[in-house]
């Protein structure tokens, strides 16, 4: 007999072995097909339908923004002046209407003390009002008063303190027998006999849920006889649950904290206890490695930015090639473009960038050259916390750059002529060092004569560039259970992002310049962001997040004391890569 | 049996033809299922959830090969994760380092019926019943098993070799036993 005889004859035997299952396996299969089958049509038809939502709710903002008037350097100063006093007069009323509904103190004590008693369950009578449960239970819970006053939780106020003390700590010192599941959906009395209807899935046959079922079963009254009491007595008497004496079980001593004390019989099984400590109940200790709810990660997004004009979530040009021009920080300047041509020479006289009455330029303010987006990305770190299965909570920090382009003219450097800038409503700022209007090539283009004829051949791409660094908080919300598809999961959240460097110019209508003034920007942007991403590798060591995100800064990009509004956006697509456990 | 449409049928969705590939398979599955665990529940456990994953992934079949080599590979490859993940029987599926083996050279005819020897394979320890069954059963290499378990070849083969050595005394015992028997009552 040869050496692999043995094996052979082993191998032929058991290939014969045949069992024939119970019927039960093949009911579950298809069960679990059917469900398959189900979730798979109906997943899509939710995806559609937010698919279809969010382009619905994009088209209407779109068309809302669209509709909008685009604010224009045709501005007079006595409209600038006029808007500013109405709205002035409306923060005034503001303020006013703000004042009159301060909320006042509520002085009803009835209708405090009966919230009060519906925030902490208490009946008048000091008896702990029981949870509401549905089921065939509910009505023997809540009509039966007697057993109420068996169940008395211990750590139930009570007006009768030290009588009902003495009753409860007598009572508890029986040997209970610990119903089932007695902690499953907040039910925290320990006393209470509950019947729990096993559901469809209970029904199933799990081996991991039985012996838990087991486990419980067998051990829980050992539980309660083997391991000594301790009565804490709470200092504050009238204090929600501090009035009785507490029980603590030296088990739950290990996790002895505020909710240990408020449910001091909390057992539940070690399988629906994820992150909290597991007891030995019969002298062997399972050892569970509590699961780290902390990950890092990387991430990275990549995509195009734009810089809106004059208004909040105008999202104009974020799937078309709809452009927004530049905003004339002028247009509300009480500076006027002469109509007399022949003087052109600046007129600046005030001190202190006070502006002066504007008598060189006679022709009308020009309107500027399209901001286009550019490329915008950013990279960091995160830290994500697993609040619950599907709900997450990260903190990043990241290095963000942001560029849009226009196209500017012919720059002009003459320290020794500069020119008067106007921005705001009542300042200005001489400037030394500017680009001219696109297609100007000669000083006298500021000129009406030079504008009104054209003379156009000096353009030149700028690129506006933002470096930030950033702080996002982002809450993550998966949306399926990621068994059919992969798990999707929408992420909003805000971000603080800190202006480390700059380099973009501003512009002037009235002289058709851009210039530079960094201290016009905000140093401090906070920033709305939100996404899809679809999880990608999710069994893998390091699993991937991709999809689309949009981030919109909620307050604008240049001071509000000369510009009217500036609002910077990027859209784009997101990389998140967890990298471990913390 | 027209494996190829059954499978296309499945995956059309149609009961009649899922019900069947199913009950084809199941009995031989089960007997697959039913070596690596120590109860008949756990091995019907684990022909459920291999049945799930088989008609979830039927799409990822690829007509080249064999239908029933595809199946079993799933339910060894369900069966394993099970005993990973069952708390029962991962104090027992351990695999000690050990270089030295016991060097057994007997090759005892195999008498007994199919069911028994699959009982005195699951008499064996965890980590013995498993890298038996993967070497002898399925036919793995010892580096193949090393990688499905994580360990080293040289643990797989010394695991092997203490599997079978112990299979092949309860064997002898087993067959002397029957003898007796069969000599007390002619």
């Amino acid at each position: 007999m040869s050496d692999h005889e043995f094996e052979k004859q082993v191998h032929q035997k058991l290939q014969e072995l045949k069992l024939r299952p119970s019927d039960t396996v093949w009911m579950e299969v298809e069960k679990n097909i059917r469900q398959d089958q189900h979730r798979r049509p109906f997943l899509w038809w939710w995806m559609a339908a937010l698919f279809i939502c969010v382009t619905a709710g994009g088209y209407i903002l779109y068309r809302y923004t669209a509709q909008t008037p685009i604010t224009t350097n045709t501005q007079t100063t006595v409209a600038s002046l006029s808007n500013i006093k109405s709205a002035e007069t409306s923060s005034n009323s503001t303020n006013q209407s703000s004042q009159s509904s301060t909320l006042q103190p509520v002085t009803d004590k009835t209708a405090a003390a009966s919230q009060n008693n519906n925030q902490h369950s208490i009946a008048p009578n000091g008896e702990q009002k029981q949870p509401t449960v549905e089921g065939p239970d509910a009505t023997a819970e809540t009509t039966n008063p007697h057993t109420v006053a068996e169940n008395k939780q211990p750590a139930v106020a009570s007006a009768d303190n030290s009588a009902l003390t003495k009753t409860t700590i007598k009572r508890n010192k029986k040997p209970v027998q610990q119903p089932l599941a007695n902690n499953i959906g907040g039910h925290t009395n320990p006393h209470e006999p509950v019947i729990v209807s096993k559901l469809p899935y209970e029904k199933q046959r799990s081996n991991k849920k039985k012996r838990m079922v087991e486990a419980m079963a067998i051990t829980t009254p050992v539980y309660q006889e083997k391991v000594p009491v301790i009565e804490v007595a709470q200092p504050n008497e009238n204090a929600w649950n501090s009035t009785m004496p507490i029980r603590v079980n030296m088990l739950d001593s290990a996790i002895a904290t505020n909710k240990a004390v408020i449910m001091p019989f909390k057992t539940m099984a070690p399988e629906m206890m994820p992150s909290g400590p597991v007891v030995a109940l019969s002298g062997s200790s399972i050892i569970r490695k509590k699961a780290s709810l902390w990950h890092w990660g990387v991430v990275a997004d990549a995509g195009y930015s734009r810089i809106t004009e004059s208004k909040l979530f105008q999202l104009k040009g974020l799937l078309g090639n709809e452009k927004f021009i530049a905003e004339d920080l002028s247009a509300r300047s009480s500076a006027s473009p002469s109509t007399s041509p022949s003087n052109g020479t600046n007129s600046f006289s005030g001190t202190n960038n006070q502006l002066v009455s504007w008598q060189a330029y006679a022709a009308p303010p020009k309107k500027a050259s399209p901001i286009q987006a550019d490329v915008a990305f950013s990279v960091g770190l995160f830290v994500q916390r697993t609040l619950s299965p599907r709900l997450k909570l990260s903190l990043g920090l990241e290095y963000s750059s942001i560029s849009v382009h226009t196209q500017v003219g012919q720059k002009v450097n003459s320290p020794n002529n500069p020119i008067v800038v106007n921005m705001g409503t009542s300042q200005a700022a001489l400037v030394s060092e500017y680009y001219k209007y696109p297609g100007t090539d000669t000083a006298q283009t500021i000129s009406s004569a030079a504008y009104y004829q054209g003379m156009t051949t000096s353009s030149q791409k700028y690129t506006y560039r933002f470096h930030y660094l950033e702080i996002p908080l982002m809450a993550s919300w998966q949306i399926n259970k990621g068994r059919g598809l992969p798990p999707f999961q929408l992420e909003a959240g805000v971000s603080m992002a800190r202006l480390l460097s700059v380099d973009a110019l501003h512009y002037e209508g009235l002289k058709g310049v851009y210039y530079k003034d960094n201290d016009l920007f905000n140093k401090t942007q906070f920033n709305f962001v939100t996404g899809l991403s679809v999880g990608l590798l999710q069994q893998s060591k390091h699993p991937l997040w991709v999809g689309p995100n949009l981030r919109y800064a909620l307050n604008g990009l240049v001071d509000k004391e000369v510009s009217t509004g500036q609002y910077i956006w990027s859209a784009g697509v997101s990389v998140k890569m967890l990298l471990g456990k913390l | 049996m027209d494996y190829n449409r059954l499978v296309k049928d499945c995956l059309k969705g149609l009961p009649e033809a899922q019900r069947q590939l199913y009950e084809h398979f199941a009995e031989g599955m089960l007997g697959v299922c039913y070596r690596y665990t120590k109860s008949v529940a756990d091995a019907e456990d684990v022909l459920q959830e291999g049945f799930i994953k088989i008609f979830r992934n039927l799409h990822q079949f690829k007509f080249e090969g064999e239908l029933g080599a595809w199946i079993r590979r799933i339910m060894v490859n369900t069966a394993l994760n099970y005993l990973k993940k069952n708390s029962r029987y991962q104090t027992d599926l351990s695999f000690p380092e050990s270089s030295l083996h016991p060097v057994s050279d007997d090759n005892p005819e195999v008498t007994l019926q199919a069911k028994d020897l699959a009982e005195l394979i699951r008499q064996l320890p965890a980590g013995y019943q498993t890298v038996f069954n993967l070497h002898a059963v399925e036919g793995f290499s010892h580096v193949e098993i090393g990688k499905m378990l994580g360990i080293n070849e040289g643990t797989s083969r010394s695991q092997y070799a203490r599997a079978r050595a112990l299979l092949i005394t309860w064997l002898k015992k087993t067959s002397v036993e029957t003898k007796k028997e069969t000599y007390v009552r002619p």
